[in-house]
């Protein structure tokens, strides 16, 4: 069976103005180039045939294949590279959307991807029940546990082979569907924001007065963003989503953005059942989805934002692997040539 | 995020700027047809207009104040005018008239005003190092100035630029690296010039923040290059802001643009950032329409004034060829 998994990268994440504003990092070309060439690997040692790619212009995916020509060797057959069909290359978040809607027509198994918190709810908006193995190359990652790139592609490569045996490891999660008027607008798969003012600006979401609610699917005090401010509330993440309201009332430490810890007034919070519906507008105000302002309300209209239960699933890549190692996948008797991903018993299987 | 009065005010200087090119585009052309001839009618010479790459101007300078130094390039008229260069002795240089900010020597592309402590040139990147000596002079004087150098993509690939990155970080100067990102080096697309698809990459090689401005939106210049010039004016040291711009025109006025089709071209003047930039403000009720045609009338009015003043101005006397000049 030939086995294929879908590639996303975006190559715009992590440059916006938070390298001002926080100590956001830079990922810049040759960083993003090396995690995808990591993933590749990965990938190889899984026994992964080809892999259906995203063509964007600054063409990561590609440099990613010519930065193994001449590197060390490493187990496995590096996979074939074929850019899914485009007019061009993804010049923007729609370009992403596309790409992940003919994933998911395409029938593939799981995506990688790589970016932040917005790239993923690109692919999400493209390829609603995507299953990804996220990997964090964005300001913010509250979706993308930090994992080696290396086993993010074993992960999954060895998911795209056999998903029935590793999807104990795979986890669907909930997502924030928005509706402005009544009318099916957006989704968000960590957190839509309430920002005063009516401007998308530099559309990265910093300023802390700006804040005027928020709610937040993913809860934990250890990721940067609105999920860790949330986290500081809810650090067990008991609670499926909450809603947050800025005001005086608590002060709450939460790392805000990298580096960036900032003390916030809490009003109120609560937890969010799936279906309720959080209503906001009425006011000049901007809605961020996933850290970045992106719809700013006219005056009079309502925005409803409601939390739904099944959306994407994500591979956790580290559990996956951990299990694999206990189970033997990765060991095998001397004497059966180069390792390419399959063990005898695979082959076996396979010609069965 | 800014207050209704900076969003007018943002908006006023673009389009002050693109009032101001488009009245200098038509008085370039008197005297120039049927056979087109760069030396003669009132303005000779080359001549790099600026229409579309407003936002960048007018959003960093918001942030400025006379005393800091500004250097462009050799599309320098909006950048000037939004650091508040007199426009008039503006006009006047560029009809080379002795009334000139530089006696009607420099020409439209050498503009030198200790007034606004503002300069530029016609040499590609020149202006990135004067602007880390500008730096570096302000921090020997103890000042909490600021120098901004405005350069064109294609400058981030002379050494110049890197030269004036690597000081301005080992001596942690107050300088903010604004690139104006359109794309077009002359006539050289970026993608078939520069290694890398984003010249803020270039920052960390540097050690210094280096952030990213998409869409030639005024309200994201301002937000990034306000958080960029408070840092350097508390000490926080150099950083580098790119911001993805249009140039409307071509690289000189007289180009027929043989390298981009009229489709391209017929696609930047479709987004047009001052005309996105008005129905985002009519939008959200901080400027009406008819405001708007209130702020270009009066445009019009400075324009032609300055205009005016510099048509009427004398030239240099011939006697005074050799005085004032270097070379």
């Amino acid at each position: 069976m030939r086995v294929t998994v879908g590639l996303v990268v975006n190559p715009a994440a992590a440059r916006d103005v938070r390298r001002l504003t926080s100590l956001a990092r830079t990922v810049d070309l040759h960083e993003r180039v090396n995690i995808v060439a990591r993933v590749l690997r990965g990938l190889a040692a899984a026994g992964v045939d080809e892999v259906r790619f995203m063509p964007e212009p600054c063409q990561v995916v590609e440099r990613a294949w010519t930065s193994l020509t001449g590197n060390v060797p490493s187990a496995g057959r590096t996979p074939s590279l074929r850019p899914i069909p485009s007019p061009g290359p993804a010049v923007d978040s729609q370009g992403t959307v596309t790409a992940a809607a003919w994933l998911a027509e395409a029938g593939m198994p799981c995506v990688v991807t790589v970016g932040g918190d917005g790239t993923n709810r690109a692919v999400a908006l493209g390829w609603p029940d995507v299953v990804f193995a996220p990997l964090p190359a964005g300001t913010n990652n509250a979706f993308a546990p930090p994992v080696d790139p290396t086993v993010v592609g074993l992960a999954a490569g060895l998911f795209a082979r056999d998903d029935a045996r590793h999807g104990a490891h795979a986890q669907v999660v909930p997502y924030l569907a928005v509706d402005v008027d009544g009318i099916p607008h957006t989704r968000a798969l960590v957190d839509v924001a309430v920002v005063d003012g009516a401007w998308a600006g530099a559309h990265a979401l910093w300023e802390p007065g700006l804040l005027v609610e928020a709610v937040v699917t993913r809860t934990d005090p250890t990721v940067t963003g609105l999920a860790g401010v949330a986290g500081m509330l809810d650090p067990g993440g008991g609670c499926r989503a909450i809603r947050l309201r800025f005001g005086p009332g608590t002060d709450v430490l939460a790392p805000l953005g990298p580096g960036h810890l900032a003390v916030l007034p809490v009003s109120r919070w609560e937890a969010i059942a799936a279906g309720e519906e959080v209503v906001v507008g009425g006011g000049r105000m901007t809605l961020a989805f996933d850290g970045e302002r992106e719809t700013v309300l006219q005056p009079g209209q309502r925005a409803s934002i409601r939390l739904v239960d099944e959306g994407p699933t994500v591979i956790d890549a580290a559990a996956l692997v951990r299990q694999a190692a206990s189970d033997g996948l990765f060991r095998q008797q001397p004497g059966h040539g180069p390792w390419h991903g399959r063990r005898p018993s695979d082959d076996d299987e396979s010609e069965a | 995020m800014p207050t209704d009065d900076v969003l007018r005010e943002l908006h006023r200087q673009m389009v002050r700027a693109r009032v101001f090119e488009e009245t200098i585009q038509k008085a370039y052309f008197e005297g120039k047809t049927p056979a087109f001839d760069i030396a003669a009618g009132p303005i000779p010479g080359e001549m790099h207009l600026a229409a579309g790459q407003e936002p960048v101007a007018a959003g960093v300078c918001a942030h400025l104040r006379p005393s800091d130094a500004v250097t462009a390039t050799h599309r320098p008229h909006h950048v000037a005018l939004a650091h508040g260069m007199d426009m008039r002795r503006l006009a006047a240089e560029i009809f080379g008239k002795e009334t000139g900010l530089g006696r009607g020597k420099g020409g439209h592309m050498h503009l030198f005003d200790p007034e606004t402590n503002f300069g530029c040139s016609g040499i590609i990147a020149e202006g990135m190092p004067t602007a880390v000596g500008a730096a570096l002079a302000f921090t020997k004087q103890g000042r909490d100035d600021v120098a901004v150098s405005f350069f064109g993509e294609g400058a981030a690939n002379q050494g110049a630029f890197h030269e004036s990155l690597n000081l301005a970080a080992l001596w942690h100067l107050p300088v903010v690296f604004v690139c104006e990102d359109n794309t077009w080096a002359i006539s050289v697309p970026k993608d078939k010039a520069t290694a890398i698809p984003n010249n803020a990459d270039r920052s960390a090689a540097y050690g210094i923040p280096g952030a990213l401005v998409t869409d030639n939106d005024v309200v994201g210049v301002y937000e990034a290059a306000g958080e960029a010039i408070g840092r350097a004016r508390q000490g926080g040291g150099p950083s580098l802001i790119e911001v993805e711009t249009d140039r409307l025109l071509g690289h000189f006025e007289g180009d027929p643009q043989v390298y981009r089709s009229a489709e391209v071209i017929e696609g930047l003047q479709a987004r047009d950032a001052i005309r996105r930039f008005e129905k985002r403000l009519a939008d959200n009720e901080v400027l009406t329409g008819e405001a708007a045609a209130e702020v270009r009338t009066a445009a019009q009015a400075e324009v032609d004034e300055a205009i005016e003043f510099a048509r009427s101005s004398p030239y240099p006397d011939a006697a005074d060829a050799l005085d004032h000049v270097f070379a």
